[in-house]
């Protein structure tokens, strides 16, 4: 028959289907005559379920801890592990029973939720997509908000701009952009308690609107620290001028947050 | 590709072969064209998808993946991207060490 099956690929594959953190824990070279032999596999979710093994329960458990750490840390790694030191006999040797491995990191996407799905929404859903979101479109018109018009977004949701981020699952990993029609429901949006978690927020509009919208928020008691977090006008300063170039902008600078802070 | 792509991929790959190999860049030295954990899937009919970086380095580790698959062993491959006078071509200067996996059967 020609295929395989893989434990440790199925959890992989069932981890990624549902959205979830995968880190594949593989040796890559040993000292010679360690018990653990190269190629060997670990995969752990991030709930801290595993499949395979690297062929010692010990050395398995210890693995799980540090696939969980790198989850934790965000990057994939390669690290050296000392196994069993004293167990090979030959004490008076140079033998270091050094194990390395590769910690792979196999990361649920970021979601972008875009507000307002008119005309820059449109570009901007497929870069994002290219460049790995999860694209999420949420208007309050139907007719804008629909499958037709974006074909790609993984999901489409027809709200209230209103009561829209506490519908939405916003967390550390979710990228918030507002480009709506109007200001009135950006500042809406970020009236919502749910926008404070996201990792970025993003909102459209000439530096004077823009400032009228922080201004009304401050003036009813959010923070400072909050409001200087808020991206506006949104996107890296290109000179861009048709909805592809404002859209490639917004993906530059949600890029610059996600991988340099 | 990313990442996710590639173990999606990989995942289908183990339906339809007995064997297939997984080129992982492991490790990094100075400037070299991918990153740290970059992919290329090797099948047994030669096709590959993904990229640790192209030119004579991807070659090379194809070369190895080859090889590689016909014996079932895995394999680490230094790839060194200094400068070739005779060559000319090899401009990023870094070196990479790449882990060619082979993903088979259960204990996998």
């Amino acid at each position: 028959m020609r295929s395989f099956k893989s434990p440790v690929l199925s959890l992989i594959n069932s981890s990624i289907d549902e959205g979830k953190t995968v880190v594949l824990a593989t040796v890559i070279s040993t000292d010679p005559g360690v018990s653990v032999s190269v190629g060997k596999k670990l995969a752990v979710d991030q709930e801290g379920r595993s499949a395979g093994s690297l062929g010692d329960e010990d050395f398995d458990s210890e693995v799980v801890e540090m696939c969980l750490e790198t989850m934790k840390k965000g990057e994939s790694t390669s690290i050296h592990f000392t196994i069993n030191p004293h167990a090979s006999g030959q004490s008076g040797t140079h033998q270091k029973n050094r194990v390395e491995m590769f910690l792979d990191l196999i990361e649920a996407p970021p979601t972008m939720i875009i507000f307002g799905a008119g005309h820059i929404a449109l570009p901007l859903s497929r870069i994002g997509k290219i460049v790995g979101f999860r694209i999420v479109v949420v208007d309050d018109r139907e007719d804008f908000a629909s499958r037709d018009r974006f074909p790609e977004a993984d999901d489409i949701k027809v709200l209230d701009f209103d009561k829209s981020a506490d519908l939405l699952n916003i967390d550390s990993t979710t990228y918030l952009v507002l480009i709506t029609r109007g200001h009135k429901h950006d500042e809406i949006i970020l009236r919502s308690k749910a926008c404070e978690k996201a990792a970025y927020i993003g909102m459209i509009g000439s530096k004077r609107r823009a400032a009228a919208v922080l201004t009304s928020l401050k003036r009813d008691g959010f923070s400072q620290k909050f409001l200087d977090r808020i991206h506006t006008p949104i996107g890296v300063r290109i000179g861009s001028q048709t909805p592809e170039e404002i859209a490639l902008s917004i993906v530059a600078e949600v890029i610059k947050v996600r991988r340099t802070g | 590709m990313n990442n996710k792509k590639i173990f999606k991929r990989l995942y289908e790959m183990s339906t339809v072969h007995n064997r297939i190999a997984l080129a992982t860049v492991v490790k990094t030295r100075g400037s070299t064209p991918r990153e740290r954990g970059a992919k290329m899937i090797i099948h047994p009919d030669g096709k590959f998808e993904g990229t640790i970086g192209g030119g004579c380095g991807e070659a090379e580790v194809w070369q190895k993946a080859m090889e590689a698959l016909d014996s079932g062993q895995h394999t680490l491959v230094k790839v060194e991207l200094t400068e070739d006078a005779e060559m000319g071509e090899k401009i990023c200067g870094g070196v990479m060490d790449v882990f060619v996996d082979i993903w088979q059967g259960e204990n996998s």
